[in-house]
């Protein structure tokens, strides 16, 4: 009897607090039909936006995977001063407010910020152009691969690399063939979270994009400029795009825990 | 007050953990269930504090069905193995938890695990986490919280396996002297046979769901019904070839003798010191491997390649 | 490098000095440099500078709405997370798979798209604002959108603390209470619950944070009422659209403050949790 209560309190949560959202999306990004969705999907500024949020992932997440995989690497293999610290900061990005996190670079390159007069002067833009949207999206992904390495390294402690290195392996021969592989599903999983989130950012690239149509357009700001311009129907198309992304991490999720194990 | 276990078995899918054990309880007493890991002793433990429902068969005390009774309303006081105390709660509160769910007066409760604390002599730890505690201390702590209710019968799941070996020591006498001390009926499951025949009055050997003997710990050790319980008490071993049929023979039954005529002839091959007694391996004439474990007087003089004659005190047939 | 105090050996465990340059230089051109021309910025306007700009009314109702539906929000995440964790790690649902990746969907929808789809739900006459608008309540361009989208995004944070500590719990420790003579109720309030604070308290924190940054999923339901619906990351918008980038980096640095704040909060908290644990 209170089983039955709390299973059907919990699903009836589930239902109307996360189900319909999605639900709702697929339902008005179809509402004109399948043809109708195709042609929002298929229209010339969807696809730059899209072009451009493939663009800043493909910059923003292999810097990020590195950067995970050296942080993950001197955080779990190493003990000195600072680390507690710099632990701290690694999370830092995922906690400030996105809207912080797009401002902190318009302070920097915007046109009043520090180095905006030296820019405008070299006639280089930062704001409102793909190089802050690259930066913006690569502060709030900072931390996603580093974040998915560093359990697993503590984990497998580093009895392996130890003995590898005893055997006389060089300390990057430690790395390719003894690390690496041990940390490759960890590491794909992470890129994948990683570029998931760089295609689906909003609140930062909003701050510093500037919404130039064509330009400077991700798809998550497409998104909001076709909702706030009532074409209700094309931007949930446009969303339905990014509810796919999403998706598709989360079963891809799905494998990955169930291959590991945790 | 005794407790009668009638006809019980219990599956667990294709696994019979209980097969049809019958077996009573006398008022006070201390009761072993011994056995291999998989041989039920914990099962029916489970059902004895109500925490399992058998499929067939029935607990009763003095006629009195409990079968149908939920761990809840069976008042028995059961110490799990690993102690599962609650770490939210200090000593004095975890002792107390028992009295607390009875909504017993505040005075009442204190006085009771001022008592119990006292007891298990940690007086001064009343306000300490069960993280902050040793094993041995820990151990205590589910004994007197166990015990807090006044339950019927007092159930101990492997109650010193998860302490080291000097304090496993120091608890089994220190249980002894508290059984006598409050004499509630107790039942323990172990897998360790000394511990069984040091603390028991009556021990019950498990094996496959069943029980494979009971008795008292002379009975069991001196007449073992079964080659299961033989080897399952160790320091045994079997020869062929040497009687008519297989026999079974504990190294302790052996004695050995330089000019005797009766016996096995056998060589001397290893002399080491195990302990309190001197091991002594031997080959028999059947090329098979004899082990004696003498007294340390009677292996003096003995040395490795040495020929004698073996003669086995006790043999075990079973009539096979 | 002079951060270094103890390493084992000499070159036992190679790379770090490559692996620490490479966190620390990505780290710094990314994240340090620009949080602390943030802060400079901030010390730039003096304290009386900083002060005006984040008095007025304005300023405090957005502060007072984001705080204040935020833990309202974090408070229905605790709640409605702790009985989900509950019922997928205790009672076996239909379709079980289902709903347990379903608790991860806020987490991977990308802000604007729980933002748009939220606001087609609870506008008056969507599928669920209609239910609402018979009895006067407004959900959408109101306060309750505001608490709907941020406990929308915030749910995930409690199931994932509290179910891993669900799923290690002692069923031991339940049946001891329960031998011991504790009812059902007696058990989950006496052993349970007490077992779970921690996590519960760790997921609330989290669900807090992440809503009082929270901007995406938010922007679209609010309706952007100045004074009245216009959440803290919002104003900080509004501020820098119009140019007045002084007021909106005052107003940074106080969500700033904040996270800093929470984030030792959770530190601490973990390390009270590794404590008890051990």
């Amino acid at each position: 009897m209170v089983r039955i209560l709390l299973s059907g309190l919990a699903m009836a949560w589930l239902t109307l607090m996360v189900l319909a959202p999605v639900v709702i999306v697929l339902v008005e990004a179809l509402s004109a039909g399948v043809g109708a969705w195709w042609q929002a999907v298929s229209d010339e500024e969807t696809r730059t936006s899209v072009a451009l949020s493939l663009k800043v992932a493909a910059i923003v997440v292999p810097c990020n995977a590195v950067f995970g995989v050296a942080a993950a690497w001197a955080l779990a293999r190493f003990r000195f001063r600072g680390r507690t610290l710099l632990l701290a900061l690694l999370d830092l990005p995922l906690s400030v407010s996105p809207v912080v996190s797009g401002l902190v670079f318009v302070l920097l390159f915007g046109a009043q910020g520090w180095f905006g007069p030296w820019l405008q002067a070299h006639n280089i833009q930062i704001i409102f152009a793909v190089p802050g949207i690259v930066l913006a999206t690569a502060f709030v992904t900072l931390p996603m691969v580093a974040r998915e390495l560093l359990p697993l390294l503590e984990s497998q402690g580093d009895d392996a690399e130890l003995a590898a290195r005893t055997l006389g392996a060089s300390g990057w021969q430690v790395f390719w063939l003894v690390s690496f592989p041990r940390m490759r599903g960890a590491l794909a999983y992470g890129v994948l979270l990683c570029m998931a989130r760089a295609l689906g950012e909003f609140g930062a690239v909003s701050v510093v994009s500037g919404h130039i149509r064509g330009q400077t357009d991700t798809l998550p700001l497409h998104v909001e400029i076709l909702h706030n311009e009532y074409h209700f129907q094309a931007a949930f198309a446009a969303a339905s795009l990014l509810l796919l992304v999403g998706v598709a991490t989360l079963l891809l999720r799905r494998l990955h825990t169930s291959e590991s194990g945790h | 007050m005794s407790i009668e276990i009638l006809g019980i078995s219990k599956n667990f899918g294709s696994f019979k953990a209980l097969d049809d054990v019958t077996l009573t309880i006398g008022q006070g007493e201390l009761l072993a269930l011994l056995g291999p890991s998989g041989s039920g002793k914990t099962t029916l433990l489970r059902v004895l504090a109500g925490l399992e429902l058998p499929d067939v068969g029935k607990v009763q005390e003095n006629g009195h069905d409990l079968t149908a009774l939920g761990a809840r309303d069976r008042n028995v006081g059961l110490v799990f193995q690993h102690f599962a105390l609650f770490p939210h709660l200090d000593v004095f509160e975890n002792i107390a938890f028992s009295l607390r769910v009875r909504k017993r007066p505040p005075a009442e409760v204190h006085e009771r695990v001022e008592e119990l604390l006292h007891l298990v002599q940690l007086e001064g730890l009343a306000h300490r986490r069960p993280a902050e505690l040793s094993g041995g201390q820990r151990q205590r702590v589910a004994l007197a919280r166990a015990l807090a209710a006044r339950p019927r019968v007092l159930l101990l799941d492997e109650p010193f396996s998860a302490l080291d070996a000097k304090v496993r020591h120091e608890l089994r006498t220190w249980l002894r002297r508290l059984h006598e001390e409050l004499g509630t009926t107790t039942v323990f499951v172990t897998h360790d046979q000394d511990e069984a025949f040091e603390l028991a009055d009556r021990v019950a050997v498990f094996h496959r769901g069943r029980i494979e003997q009971l008795g008292t710990p002379d009975e069991i050790y001196d007449t073992p019904k079964s080659p299961f319980v033989l080897d399952f008490l160790g320091n045994v071993q079997w020869l062929e070839g040497v009687e008519k049929g297989p026999v079974a023979v504990r190294h302790r039954d052996v004695t050995l003798h330089v000019d005797g005529v009766a016996g096995w002839p056998a060589r001397i091959v290893r002399i080491h010191r195990t302990g309190s007694r001197v091991r002594v391996d031997l080959q028999l004439a059947t090329g098979q491997l004899l082990i004696a474990a003498l007294e340390p007087p009677a292996a003096q003089g003995l040395f490795v390649g040495q020929e004698l004659r073996a003669v086995a005190e006790r043999q075990y047939g079973f009539g096979a | 490098m002079g951060l270094l105090t103890k390493k084992r050996a000499p070159a036992a465990m190679p790379g770090l000095g490559l692996s620490l340059g490479i966190t620390i230089t990505w780290l710094s051109l990314v994240a340090l440099i620009p949080l602390s021309a943030l802060v400079i910025r901030a010390g730039s306007l003096g304290f009386q500078g900083w002060l005006d700009a984040v008095s007025g009314e304005r300023v405090w109702l957005s502060l007072r709405l984001s705080f204040g539906a935020s833990l309202i929000a974090a408070g229905l995440d605790t709640l409605a997370g702790l009985l989900i964790a509950w019922v997928l790690c205790r009672y076996k649902l239909p379709f079980q798979a289902f709903w347990d990746v379903l608790v991860d969907l806020p987490f991977a929808l990308p802000t604007a798209v729980a933002g748009i789809a939220l606001t087609a739900l609870w506008v008056p006459d969507g599928w669920l604002g209609r239910f609402a608008a018979p009895f006067g309540g407004k959900i959408a361009f109101a306060e309750p959108g505001v608490i709907v989208a941020l406990a929308f995004i915030g749910l995930p944070f409690v199931v994932r603390t509290v179910q891993p500590v669900l799923q290690s719990a002692e069923k031991e420790l339940e049946e001891a209470a329960e031998s011991l003579g504790a009812s059902p109720v007696q058990i989950v309030w006496r052993v349970v619950l007490p077992s779970l604070r921690p996590a519960l308290l760790t997921g609330f924190a989290l669900a807090f944070a992440r809503a009082v940054g929270e901007y995406g999923s938010v922007i679209f339901i609010c309706g952007n009422i100045p004074m009245k619906t216009e959440i803290t990351p919002l104003l900080i918008v509004s501020r820098l659209e119009q140019y007045d980038y002084a007021g909106a980096t005052a107003l940074a640095t106080i969500m700033l403050a904040f996270s800093a704040v929470i984030l030792t909060i959770l530190q601490l908290l973990q390390s009270g949790r590794r404590l008890a644990l051990r």
